[in-house]
């Protein structure tokens, strides 16, 4: 019986699909390592629930202790692996998977109405940002198109791995302006940036 | 006439390869010219390529000598994934032999760094994975599972949003 050597099954996972990497990777310990990288490689955030409830097993004590007021977290449950070391690009649009894992409560989320909901839901998505700008130590491609807090601004361009960023519709204002322009001066590794819909202002 | 080979040898010459169990072949000079590293075992009585046996250099060859007018890619590395798994008809055919063939050509195309084969073969591994149950793999390639049933189902529970995206 010949074994195909890892090099040669990870060239053959890139011809795989996100569902057929899944089965792959649940072969065995083997196939496991090798798969997770490629099918962590480019996420579209907060699109599905099920991968907002991976991705809040990955947040750190502090991070989590930020969501408390809401979210019930299980005790030391920490996921079998670091898939978000091997995240290089994430594009942000929506916030429908969390407001879907809202609905079934496997958090025990505790929330007195909707518009509590969509401010947990801002919240989440926030924090989970700033897990992927921690944790994510090849990150090179990052696009939001959905509002985030201009304190997210001065990590995202520390962010040294970054080449590509777009920030669109985010509602930065003036005051956004300014800061982007502060870490733009001081960022020497983007090399494409996209911002529009933002309302800048002329200065 | 030239057809994108950026090669100078002319039709009529030829190297001669020796498998790890003595087999020689004759070929012609320009799939060397593709394939650099099959000079490396050009003529010399003790030359022979390890690792490769008759049965699979045979077959590896076939394939260079069929594809020897192909153009020439600039493969350069690109990781990116998704790649098409379209295979066309004559490599389907070609690489319709048993797994433990298959396999042996992927590992001897590596070896001798015939780029566009490993490609192929890993395209027509990749195909054989493709609409399986874990289980269904295993059973297909032959692996054990040596999870606990306690971490495959983790992994299983963490992973499980690739399956809707």
């Amino acid at each position: 019986m010949i074994i195909l050597p890892n090099e040669c099954l990870f060239e053959t996972f890139t011809y795989l699909k996100n569902w057929d990497l899944f089965s792959c990777l649940l072969v065995n310990r083997q196939w496991c390592r090798i798969a997770i990288p490629l099918l962590w490689r480019e996420l579209s955030l907060f699109r599905s629930k099920k991968l907002v409830r991976t991705c809040l097993l990955i947040l750190n004590t502090e991070e989590q202790s930020s969501l408390k007021t809401f979210i019930t977290f299980p005790n030391n449950q920490k996921p079998l692996f670091d898939y978000t070391a091997y995240t290089m690009v994430i594009k942000i649009d929506s916030d429908n998977g969390i407001m879907r894992l809202f609905e079934n409560n496997s958090h025990n989320f505790n929330f007195s109405n909707y518009h509590a909901q969509l401010i947990a839901a801002k919240l989440i998505r926030y924090t989970l940002t700033k897990m992927f700008l921690r944790t994510s130590k090849k990150l090179k491609d990052l696009s939001i198109h959905c509002e985030i807090v201009n304190s997210l601004l001065s990590r995202i361009f520390d962010k040294c791995t970054l080449t590509s960023l777009t920030l669109s519709h985010n509602g930065l204002g003036t005051e956004g302006g300014n800061v982007l322009a502060e870490v733009l001066h001081k960022n020497t590794t983007l090399t494409h940036l996209y911002i529009w819909g933002n309302k800048l202002d002329s200065q | 006439m030239d057809n994108g080979t950026s090669n100078s040898a002319s039709e009529n010459e030829t190297i001669t390869l020796k498998s790890c169990d003595g087999i020689e072949f004759h070929i012609d000079a320009r799939i060397a010219n593709r394939y650099t590293l099959l000079n490396n075992w050009n003529g010399g009585e003790s030359a022979c390529i390890p690792n490769v046996n008759g049965k699979v250099l045979e077959k590896v060859l076939e394939w260079c000598e069929h594809h020897i007018n192909d153009p020439q890619l600039n493969c350069g590395d690109d990781d990116s994934r998704r790649r098409n798994t379209i295979i066309e008809e004559w490599d389907e055919n070609f690489l319709s032999c048993d797994q433990d063939m298959l396999f042996e050509i992927i590992l001897a195309a590596n070896y001798l760094e015939i780029k566009p084969l490993l490609d192929l073969g890993c395209k027509t591994v990749a195909n054989m994975m493709k609409s399986k149950s874990p289980e269904e793999i295993r059973s297909a390639f032959n692996i054990d599972n040596d999870y606990t049933p306690e971490e495959e189902e983790q992994f299983r529970k963490e992973n499980e949003w690739a399956e809707d995206y």
